[in-house]
């Protein structure tokens, strides 16, 4: 079990022990608290109305202003609240600024108390007592009523009538004689005290180490706001550069993510048409297989041999008459006798539906002054 | 190891870390940028084509029903399956020459590539046979007259003609 330490202010510098025995604290020994030398304190009770909490702070400084003398500017003060149905109590806690810093400086952080703080437990537990906190330099005598601090006095202890005070403050007690007693002192004095306050049931004299289960750090007075640790230049570049990297990357996967869902988007469009475009290929197929069947079809379509015959009869004209024609599929040859055969060579050439005509024999009739010939060709039928 | 000197150690693990992992991801997240930008890229270029393809094909539907109805008056031109036989046409042949006028000397029925046909000699005016030929010519169904030859008589307007004539069919 961590004990507790106890401090008090001398001069200029500030003593720290053990509470018990007093020895110092020059070992490295840690203590879990710090108990404070009650002479440089002052406690005050309050009786406060029904206020918001974050109104106590400013009303325990108003009421203090008429309660301490000090300069408010040099005086600095910490209040614990106690509550007990309607009623609401304020402990407050003065001491001079340079002083508690002096203090704080010496603690190095280990929290600090006064006896209020390790024996108000009790005081609410009994309801109704006097407790004295037996210091070696000093003593405290804490009345309590109804669980609530009514009043504390301290007392400077002389070296030699070192107990005299509590044998006379008992005996000239008359409101609180009838409250029972709780004494806490030093191991050495626990022995002189009992003999001193007799062996009366209402008397209860203990050690200081008993107070060390009462201890809690919660309890502590003047606690310093816990600075918020400074970060380190290097830690807010740092965390300055991942910021703007984090952000540059979200940025950048934003942008991933558009392009990724627009791809998402390109595809279903790409899935439709793809199929639109099956269903429009297939038509394709069928428009391609209608036009070879239609030209298979107008292939099949015969030779007109009443058409090859009026075109004929258009391009030979009147004077030429024919003997003989053969048609073979569309390749034609004709006898005929006409004048100037050579001419209408001309009229099968500028007529299209005749190719490849040939004249291949001409023999001139010596009686009728006309010429027999014969030519060949193809009629295109389509 | 002193507390400052591990804190400081630890700090710069962590940022060696941070950077580490920061250009991982960032490195990942270009890459797949590099790649959606790929993909909708070509997804953009397939889309275009597949539209102006289907821009295109849009006039299919129509020529198709046009196609469709110049293949019903194409295929009315023929004779369906098994709807005439070579006796027959060779009767209406004989029944059309003999209304035009024209004397069948002979016929026969003879094979025109794989096909039954009739080969006709026939004579008569030629007015006679160009009326007939018109016949043929106007027919609802396909009349082919493979061959054709006539000779003219000299001085009179009479014709002798041997032809092969058959009917165009449907392939069953």
């Amino acid at each position: 079990m961590i004990p507790l330490g106890y401090a008090a202010a001398e001069n200029d510098s500030v003593r720290i022990g053990l509470l018990e025995g007093g020895s110092p604290l020059d070992d490295g020994r840690r203590v879990g608290a710090i108990l404070l030398s009650r002479l440089d304190f002052d406690v005050q009770i309050l009786d406060v109305p029904h206020l918001p909490d974050k109104e106590l702070e400013g009303f325990v400084r108003y009421r203090l202003r008429s309660l301490y003398p000090g300069n408010p500017k040099d005086t600095v003060f910490d209040y614990r609240v106690e509550r007990e149905g309607q009623r609401r109590q304020v402990v407050v806690f003065i001491a001079r600024q340079a002083l508690l810093e002096r203090y704080r400086g010496a603690a190095d952080g280990t929290p600090l108390l006064l006896p209020y703080s390790l024996l108000h437990g009790v005081g609410r537990l009994e309801k109704n007592c006097r407790i004295w906190f037996c210091h070696s330099e000093w003593a405290e005598l804490m009345v309590f009523r109804a669980g609530f601090l009514v009043t504390s006095t301290v007392f400077v202890r002389g070296k030699k009538s070192s107990l005299n005070f509590l044998r006379n403050e008992e005996r000239d007690a008359e409101e609180t004689q009838s409250l029972p007693v709780l004494v806490f002192a030093a191991q050495a004095d626990v022995q002189g005290i009992k003999r001193l306050l007799g062996n009366s049931l209402e008397v209860r004299v203990q050690s200081f180490d008993e107070l060390s289960s009462l201890q809690r750090k919660g309890d502590g007075v003047f606690q310093e706001h816990r600075k918020r640790p400074r970060i380190p230049r290097a830690v807010q570049f740092a965390a300055i550069s991942f910021f703007i990297a984090a952000m540059a990357v979200l940025l950048l996967f934003k942008q991933v993510w558009r392009e990724e869902s627009g791809i998402a988007d390109l595809r279903k469009v790409h899935t439709q048409l793809e199929i639109q475009s099956r269903t429009a290929l297939a038509l394709q197929k069928d428009v391609d297989d209608l036009q070879a069947e239609l030209a298979r079809l107008n292939a099949a379509e015969p030779v007109d041999a009443y058409r090859f015959l009026s075109e004929l009869s258009r391009v030979l004209g009147e004077n030429v008459q024919i003997r003989s024609i053969d048609l073979q599929g569309n390749a034609f040859r004709i006898e005929a006798t006409g004048a100037n055969p050579l001419r209408l060579m001309e009229g099968f050439q500028n007529n299209g539906l005749f190719k490849a005509v040939k004249l291949s024999q001409v023999v001139p009739d010596a009686r009728t002054d006309r010429e027999r010939f014969s030519f060949s060709g193809v009629y295109d039928v389509h | 190891m002193s507390t400052e000197r591990r804190k400081r150690l630890f700090f710069v693990l962590a940022v060696v870390l941070t950077v580490s992992v920061m250009a991982a991801v960032t490195g990942r997240g270009i890459e797949r940028l590099r790649t959606a930008e790929e993909k909708s890229g070509q997804y953009r270029t397939q889309v275009a084509r597949l539209r102006q393809s289907l821009q295109m094909q849009s006039q299919s539907a129509s020529r198709r029903q046009q196609l469709e109805d110049q293949m019903k008056i194409a295929r009315a031109r023929f004779y369906p399956p098994g709807e005439i036989d070579p006796y027959s046409f060779g009767t209406m042949v004989r029944k059309r020459l003999a209304a035009e006028g024209m004397r069948v000397i002979r016929y026969q029925v003879v094979e025109i590539k794989g096909r039954s046909g009739l080969e006709f000699t026939v004579s008569g005016p030629i007015r006679s046979l160009v009326l007939f030929l018109k016949e043929v010519s106007e027919s609802q169904k396909y009349w082919s007259m493979t061959s054709l030859t006539l000779t003219m008589r000299e001085g009179i307007s009479v014709v002798e003609a041997v032809f092969r004539i058959g009917y165009e069919e449907l392939a069953s």
